[in-house]
């Protein structure tokens, strides 16, 4: 029996929490007013993994992996369709090309995790549904299992910093600007790093997230750590980075023209070999099959049973009558002869001639 | 000259009158007035059955039945019995009708069918004729079943490579189909199994595995056998052929003597069966009663047989006939001394001494006549048809007349297969065995001259015809285009490993899908096509002769000289069954779409061009 409601009146954190605490398996899914709708799979409370998986749907991670710059476009069209073609999941294909590494996955899939149930706690409006049942996960490719309680934590937190944060950066397209390197001594987390390795010259908090291969909130942590340790200056000015276009191969395709004649050379030689075959050998198999017939002029030995049988035909004509017909027609309008053995006659070229008054005959 | 209209009538009705008097006239007597007028002549000349009037009793009997009056119909089977003691089929209708009453005169007048069917040499004649016939066509249809299914599954490969040519070479349009058309002009310019099976031979020789190319070994070898030994079935031509000189013979055992049949004889050249000839002619003479024609042909025979007891006989009986008991006993003797214990000689001895009032040895003679069975020629007399014998003719046994066919084989110019099998052979004997044997040569010159990898060949993931042209080697496998597009773009073994199994998925649902449908219209195609060949032989078998047996309803060369064929529900409903029980084996049998691994060389593994290979000694 599927649980569902309203935002308003019941929040999406209550609801993650009584399925924890339940330890429920099944899929939950939020749709918000604007249409927006994300899903969370759990197993036993445990969050197994955000991506929608559902028919018509748009698998969220892939999103997720180019708009970070962990996947170049390119990358994620191959990869895509290798996915489609082989049955196999995203994640797989990621390894087994050597694209990501099992921890990069990991790492990337649970930062997806936490950054699409915290898209979801910030949607005031909306509504739920969650279905449970194991039938309802089965086949879900997961790269962790990850707590609810511990993800609403990292998610409140990130709730509570981020006005903050927004303080700093009001707008993601002010620049960010290396100052000095760090000293060696300097305590600096990984994702700060990460950061500043990319800032060897000005970029704006947009081109940072897109090439940081780190969620949005992290990119604005690490430029907020590294403000406070006075590594990066954040300007006002608004600088507008020349957006990489894509470029779109057109892929011209070799237009050749398409020779229809050897076409219509190979369906006139058949069609002529058709009408052929129709004039001079079908009549003859026709006759055998349908009128039971193989009866023709070069054939000498059905010529002469075709007559002993009309010899016998009119015996007993003659036994009954008393004398032989005067027409062979005569033989069918009594039902001795039928219309396919009077053809035979025709065929075989037998004549029939009365003679002596109808006490004889001759068949020529 | 104007004629007045009444005259012109009265022109017209004494046409009409001249033309259809003697049909008016003959109505005055009545049938039963004919039939008995018509008997009495048949038998004044020495018939010894009615098989006319067999067989119009018979019909009549079928019609009572028909009718639901089967006191009747039981009275005109006794009626058809009598008057040809021969006569097999009432004996069959009349076992029928016991067994709806559970008698167990029902199993007697079976049996009695079934030696009566298979006693007399005509009857044998029928049986074998039917048989040497049905055995081609079953063997036609079996080869025709197998041609389609090694076509359906082996005619692609070969258009796969014109299609490749034409498309490379003249960038075709719709060069599928094309290549498709192309390849079966032939077939349909000259259709026929000759055609069918030294096509399938030459175009899917080389794609085909061993048991196959075994299987159609096996259908082609009595084609080539008939084409080149064909001549040998003389003897069934000489059965087959009602104006052959042993059908002649046959028929003048028990013919009254009619002029239609002398003539027949005199005017068929009798090759080395001239004795027969006069003995044949001697009968009919005798029966007519021109006992000085018939002893003239007796002689004859004599001069060239001298110790043929048969003759003997029939002169002996032309002297009794004439009263001349002495020179009749006189022909009986030298008879016995050739032939002892014939029970036809016996009694005309015995007869002959009663003449001479030698009672004793006639005694002798009735007693030996009567232990080697002359009662058994007696009953094959119709009733009525001994008030006017004293004296049986010696006539050819069924023995006899079999040693007659094989002798009168060389006399016949026609054969009797060449026109039961030209429909389906469309070309002359000899030469459909040269054309089968010419195909065969060209394969195996063709298999010598054309390397594996030159052919179309199946792709070692999904089975899709591919060639050296649109072909790429992965690994251990020679990929089709559409497979090695498919893994392009992945480098990792597990990618690789998913997408070719999708992909041989997806090809392997589709091909079975469209050979299914394909397969299914004849039995046996589908178990061909997937390699079951002993399967795919019985059921085309069983399809081959249920069909056939629908189709001829008993007889497949019926008997010419018979009035009436009779349609016993059985000679439906078992064809049907058999039929049924083919299309059933079909549809509920679940063939797995085997993949036809062939092992190419890749390319690497291939030997090296002979001009690469003097290209390189140029430039060295």
């Amino acid at each position: 029996m599927s649980l569902e409601g309203n935002l308003s009146a019941f929040g999406i954190s209550e609801i993650l929490q009584l399925i924890a605490v339940q330890q429920k398996s099944g899929m939950l899914s939020i749709t918000n007013p604007e249409g927006a709708a994300r899903v969370l799979f759990f197993r036993k409370g445990d969050i197994i993994s955000t991506r929608d998986r559902r028919r018509r749907s748009k698998d969220p991670f892939k999103d997720y992996l180019t708009r970070y710059g962990i996947l170049s476009r390119e990358d994620l069209i191959r990869v895509t369709q290798l996915s489609a073609q082989s049955k196999l999941d995203l994640t797989d294909i990621l390894v087994s090309e050597n694209l990501m590494t099992e921890d990069e996955v990991r790492t990337q899939f649970h930062s997806h995790v936490q950054e699409s149930v915290h898209e979801v706690l910030e949607w005031a409006q909306g509504s739920y549904k969650f279905i449970p049942g194991n039938d309802v996960i089965s086949g879900i490719k997961t790269w962790g299992e990850f707590s609810v309680e511990g993800t609403l934590m990292e998610c409140m937190r990130r709730i509570d910093e981020f006005p903050f944060m927004l303080e700093l950066i009001p707008d993601p397209s002010v620049v960010v600007e290396k100052i000095v390197d760090p000293d060696d001594e300097m305590e600096l987390t990984t994702n700060d790093k990460q950061v500043l390795n990319i800032l060897n010259k000005s970029h704006t908090v947009d081109a940072l997230i897109a090439k940081g291969k780190l969620p949005k909130f992290e990119v604005y942590e690490a430029i907020k750590h590294l403000n406070e340790k006075d590594l990066v200056r954040i300007t006002g000015d608004h600088v507008a980075d020349a957006q990489e276009e894509d470029s779109k191969r057109s892929v011209v395709r070799g237009s050749r023209r398409r020779n229809i004649i050897p076409f219509l050379v190979s369906l006139a030689m058949f069609v002529g070999a058709l009408l052929l075959a129709g004039k001079y050998a079908l009549p003859q198999v026709r006759t055998l099959i349908l009128e039971r017939s193989v009866a023709s002029e070069d054939a000498p030995i059905t010529r002469n049973r075709t007559e002993a049988r009309l010899r016998w035909i009119l015996e007993a004509y003659y036994a009954e009558k008393g004398r032989y017909p005067t027409t062979i027609s005569l033989l069918k309008k009594d039902g001795r002869l039928d219309e396919a053995f009077i053809d035979d006659l025709k065929r075989v070229n037998l004549q029939y001639r009365l003679t002596g008054n109808g006490s004889g005959y001759t068949l020529l | 000259m104007k004629v007045a209209p009444i005259r012109q009538l009265a022109i017209c009705l004494v046409a009409l009158f001249a033309l259809f008097a003697p049909d008016v006239c003959s109505a005055k007597n009545s049938k039963a007035e004919n039939i008995a007028a018509y008997r009495h002549t048949q038998l004044s000349r020495g018939a010894r059955a009615l098989p006319v009037l067999a067989q119009l009793e018979y019909s009549e009997a079928l019609e009572f039945l028909r009718q639901g009056d089967r006191a009747t119909a039981e009275q005109r089977l006794e009626s058809a019995m009598s008057l040809d003691p021969g006569f097999a089929d009432p004996h069959f209708t009349m076992a029928g009708l016991k067994l709806r009453d559970f008698s167990f005169d029902a199993a007697v007048y079976l049996i009695e069918g079934v030696t009566l069917a298979t006693r007399d040499f005509h009857t044998q004649g029928r049986l074998v004729i039917n048989f040497m016939t049905f055995v081609p066509y079953v063997l036609i249809l079996v080869s025709l079943i197998f041609c389609i299914a090694m076509a359906i599954r082996y005619l692609p490969f070969g258009a796969h490579r014109i299609k490749e040519f034409i498309e490379n070479r003249m960038s075709a349009l719709l060069a599928g189909p094309s290549a498709i058309m192309l390849l079966l002009v032939p077939l349909v310019v000259f259709p026929g199994i000759i055609t069918a099976l030294a096509y399938v031979t030459i175009t899917c020789w080389m794609f085909m595995y061993r048991r196959e190319r075994f299987v159609l070994l096996m259908l082609i070898t009595p084609f080539v056998l008939y084409g080149l030994f064909g001549s040998l079935l003389g003897p069934i031509t000489s059965i087959a052929d009602p104006k052959s000189m042993t059908s002649l013979i046959s028929r003048a055992n028990h013919d009254p003597g009619s002029v239609e049949l002398i003539e027949a004889i005199e005017q068929t050249s009798a090759g080395e069966l001239e004795p027969e000839k006069d003995m044949a002619l001697g009968l009919l003479y005798q029966r007519r009663g021109d006992y000085v024609t018939a002893a003239d042909h007796f002689f004859r025979t004599i001069s060239r047989k001298k110790h043929l007891a048969m003759a003997y006989i029939n002169l002996g009986n032309v002297y009794f006939m004439q009263g001349d008991y002495a020179k009749a006993l006189e022909g009986y003797r030298k008879s016995e001394g050739i032939e002892p214990l014939d029970p036809v000689c016996q009694h005309a001895l015995a007869q002959a001494y009663i003449r001479e009032l030698l009672m004793k040895e006639s005694s002798k003679s009735l007693q030996l006549a009567s232990a080697l069975g002359i009662d058994n020629i007696r009953k094959s007399y119709a009733e009525g048809a001994l008030d006017n014998v004293a004296v049986f003719p010696k006539t050819y046994s069924p023995m006899e007349m079999w040693r007659i066919a094989m002798r009168d084989s060389g006399t016949n110019s026609a054969n009797y297969f060449d026109e039961a099998l030209s429909p389906f052979m469309r070309f002359p004997r000899t030469a459909s065995a040269w054309i089968l044997i010419g195909a065969l040569i060209a394969t195996f010159i063709l298999s010598a001259i054309i390397k594996p990898w030159k052919l179309t060949f199946q792709c070692s993931n999904c089975g899709s015809l591919a060639c050296e042209g649109c072909s790429s080697d992965s690994g251990d496998m020679s990929l089709c285009r559409e497979c090695a597009s498919a893994i392009e773009h992945a480098s990792s073994e597990k990618v690789i490993a998913a997408l070719l199994r999708q992909k041989r998925h997806s090809s392997l649902v589709s091909r079975r899908r469209s050979a299914r449908f394909a397969t299914m219209l004849l039995p046996g195609v589908q178990h061909f096509s997937y390699g079951r060949m002993s399967r795919g032989f019985t059921l085309a078998t069983l399809f081959a002769v249920s069909a056939l047996e629908l189709f001829a309803r008993g007889y497949i060369v019926p008997d010419e000289h018979m009035l009436i064929f009779g349609k016993a529900p059985w000679k439906l409903i078992l064809p049907a069954a058999g039929l049924l029980l083919a299309y059933l084996s079909t549809f509920l049998s679940r063939q797995g779409m085997d993949l036809r691994d062939r092992k190419v060389k890749k390319r690497s593994q291939r030997p090296e061009k002979k001009n690469d290979e003097k290209k390189a000694v140029r430039a060295a």
